[in-house]
C-alpha cells in the first residue's frame, strides 16, 4: 500500500494551452523510489507533462487541466491544495541551473530561510548534508561565501539540486538537467540522479537516448499528444510494442 | 533626370545634416549655460545665502530646496510606483485590464505639467489645506514623476527572465516571499535607475510647482509641514524676467549649470546602472 500512494499518477488527464490539446485522455503511473525517464519528440509535451505535477503549469496563459493528476495519493488539482507545499513535496530542477546573485551557502539554503527562518543556526549542517549529496561538498567547502556565479555549469546544475533537495521533498522532477553540459558534467550528474532515487522518487525529461537507457528504470514514450508506451527501460528499448516509439528510438541510434 | 547614385547621395547628405543639426542643438544649449554660468561659479556662491534680490550672495538654499521637493516626490512616487507595478507584474492575469492600465500610465504621462500644478494645487493646496509650501509641491511633482518611474520599474521587472521566478516558485515560495526575495532584488538595479530618471524630471520641472511650492527670496529651510521653499527654478525664472543688475543674470546662469549639473548626474548615474544591471541578472 505504501507503494500504491508513494506514485506520481495521473488518470484521464488532459491538458490544453487555450484550444490547442496537447495531452488527451493520458494515464500514466510513476513508480516511486525508480527513475523514469521520460522521452519523446521535441513538442510532444514532455515538459508539459511534467510541470503538471507541481503546477508549474498555472501561469501560463490559457493553460488548463482536466482529469485528475495524483501526488502520494493526494489530488492536487482540487480546490484547497496548497501549492506551495506541493511543491516542496515536488521538487524541480531545470535545463540551465538559475543560480542567484549571491553566495553559494546562500543558495543552497535558499528556500530554508523562507520556510524554517527561524531554524537559521542549522542552515550550514543542512547545507552540508545537501551539498554531501550532490558530491559537491569536497570542491566547495572552502569557499561557501564566494559567488555561486564562480562555479562550473556541472557545479551549478549540482548547487541548483542540492538546493532542490534542502527543502526534503519526496519526489524530483528534473526537466533535461544535462542538456546545457559538456559529457563529463553530464555523466557525474547521471552517477547523483541513480543515488538520488534511494530517496527520491525522480522524473526525468531527456532527449538523449542513452542517458534515458543508463539512469532510468523505467521509461515513458510520449508523441502526439498520448503517452504511446511505458515500461521497464531494458524491455522498452529492446523491444518496443508501438510503431511510433520503434521509428524513434531508430531515428535516434 | 537625377540618376539613383545621385538621389542615394543626397539623401545621405540630407540625413548627415539634420543629424548634425540634432546634435549640436544641445551642445549649444549646454555649451551657453556652461560659458555663461561659469564665470559665477564659486565655492561662496554654492554655500551662501541669496543676497540683494539675487545680485549677490550664493544659491544655498534655493539648491536645498530644489532637493527637498526632488527628494520628497521620488520618496511618496517609489512605493506608489512599486506597489502598481507589482501588482501589474505579479497579481493582474487580465490583459485587457493591463492594457487600460498602462493606457492610463502613458495619458497621466502626457498631461501638461501646468495642470498638474493647477489641479495638485486645488486638490492638496485647497481641499487638504496645505497652502503654498513645500508639501504641496512634493506631492504634486509626486503624482507628476509616477508615470515616469512606473515605466521604468514596469520595464525592468518585466524583463527579469521567467527563470528566476520559477526556480524561486518551484521552492514553493508564495507570491510575495517571491516578490521579497527574487522579484524586487533581482530588480534592483533597474527599481533604482527609475527612481533615478524619477528625481530627474522632478528636479527639471518648473511651472508645476511655480505658484504652489515655492517663492523667490525670505526664506530659507522650511520650519513646518506649510512653508514655502525656494528652488533654483523659481530663482533663474524671476531673475531671468526681472534682475536688471548683470551680476544677477551672471547667478542666474550660474543657477541654471547648478540645475543642469544636479539632473545631468542623475542620468548619467541612471545610465550607468543601467549598464551594469543586466549583468546582476545575467538577462
Amino acid at each position: 500500500m505504501k507503494e500504491q500512494t508513494d506514485a506520481l499518477e495521473m488518470r484521464g488527464v488532459s491538458i490544453h494551452f487555450d484550444d490547442k490539446t496537447v495531452f488527451q485522455d493520458i494515464r500514466c503511473r510513476f513508480r516511486p523510489l525508480a527513475v523514469t525517464g521520460i522521452i519523446g519528440p521535441s513538442g510532444s509535451g514532455k515538459t508539459t507533462l511534467l510541470r503538471t505535477f507541481n503546477r508549474m503549469n498555472d501561469k501560463i496563459d490559457g493553460f488548463r487541466v482536466r482529469g485528475q493528476v495524483f501526488v502520494h495519493g493526494r489530488e492536487i488539482y482540487t480546490n484547497g491544495v496548497d501549492v506551495s507545499r506541493l511543491r516542496r513535496k515536488v521538487g524541480m530542477v531545470f535545463q540551465k541551473p538559475c543560480i542567484f546573485p549571491k553566495s553559494i551557502l546562500d543558495n543552497v539554503v535558499f528556500g530554508l530561510k523562507h520556510l524554517h527562518p527561524e531554524r537559521h543556526r542549522e542552515f550550514p549542517d543542512l547545507a552540508e548534508q545537501c551539498l554531501r549529496e550532490v558530491f559537491l561538498w569536497d570542491e566547495v567547502k572552502d569557499r561557501l561565501r564566494r559567488p555561486g556565479h564562480t562555479l562550473s555549469h556541472g557545479q551549478q546544475q549540482r548547487l541548483a539540486i542540492a538546493r532542490a533537495l534542502i527543502v526534503k521533498p519526496r519526489a524530483l522532477l528534473m526537466d533535461e538537467p544535462t542538456s546545457a553540459l559538456d559529457p563529463k558534467s553530464s555523466r557525474a550528474i547521471e552517477e547523483l540522479i541513480v543515488s538520488l532515487k534511494e530517496k527520491h522518487t525522480i522524473l526525468l525529461v531527456t532527449h538523449n537516448l542513452e542517458q534515458a537507457r543508463r539512469v532510468s528504470d523505467e521509461t515513458v514514450f510520449v508523441c502526439e499528444g498520448r503517452v504511446c508506451e511505458t515500461g521497464r527501460t531494458p524491455d522498452l528499448f529492446a523491444d518496443p510494442h508501438c510503431r511510433e516509439t520503434r521509428d524513434y528510438l531508430e531515428q535516434g541510434n | 533626370m537625377m540618376n539613383n547614385r545621385t538621389v542615394e547621395r543626397a539623401t545621405l547628405g540630407g540625413l548627415l545634416l539634420l543629424t548634425l543639426g540634432a546634435c549640436s542643438l544641445p551642445a549649444v544649449i549646454l555649451g551657453t549655460v556652461f560659458v555663461k554660468g561659469l564665470p559665477a561659479i564659486d565655492w561662496a556662491f554654492l554655500t551662501r545665502e541669496s543676497r540683494d534680490f539675487g545680485a549677490g550672495g550664493g544659491i544655498f538654499y534655493q539648491t536645498l530646496g530644489t532637493l527637498t521637493l526632488m527628494i520628497g516626490a521620488a520618496a511618496v512616487s517609489l512605493p506608489i510606483a512599486l506597489g502598481a507595478t507589482l501588482f501589474q507584474t505579479e497579481f493582474l492575469d487580465s490583459k485587457p485590464i493591463k492594457q487600460v492600465l498602462r493606457l492610463l500610465m502613458y495619458s497621466l504621462n502626457s498631461v501638461p505639467t501646468i495642470i498638474f500644478g493647477l489641479i495638485g494645487y486645488m486638490f492638496f493646496g485647497v481641499l487638504l489645506q496645505t497652502g503654498v509650501s513645500w508639501l504641496t509641491g512634493t506631492l504634486i511633482l509626486a503624482v507628476m514623476i509616477l508615470p515616469t518611474m512606473q515605466m521604468s520599474l514596469l520595464e525592468a521587472i518585466e524583463s527579469l527572465p521567467l527563470r528566476y521566478r520559477e526556480a524561486g516558485r518551484a521552492m514553493g515560495l508564495s507570491a510575495w516571499q517571491e516578490i521579497k526575495s527574487i522579484v524586487v532584488p533581482q530588480s534592483f538595479f533597474g527599481i533604482v535607475t527609475g527612481t533615478l530618471l524619477g528625481l530627474a524630471r522632478a528636479g527639471g520641472e518648473t511651472a508645476a510647482i511655480m505658484f504652489t511650492a515655492t517663492v523667490f527670496s525670505g526664506v530659507r529651510l522650511p520650519s513646518s509641514w506649510t512653508d514655502p521653499v525656494t528652488t533654483l527654478q523659481t530663482h533663474i525664472l524671476v531673475l531671468a524676467q526681472e534682475a536688471v543688475n548683470p551680476q544677477a543674470l551672471t547667478n542666474a546662469w550660474g543657477a541654471g549649470l547648478v540645475l543642469l549639473a544636479l539632473v545631468f548626474v542623475l542620468i548619467l548615474g541612471s545610465l550607468a546602472l543601467r549598464a551594469r544591471w543586466p549583468m546582476e541578472a545575467e538577462r
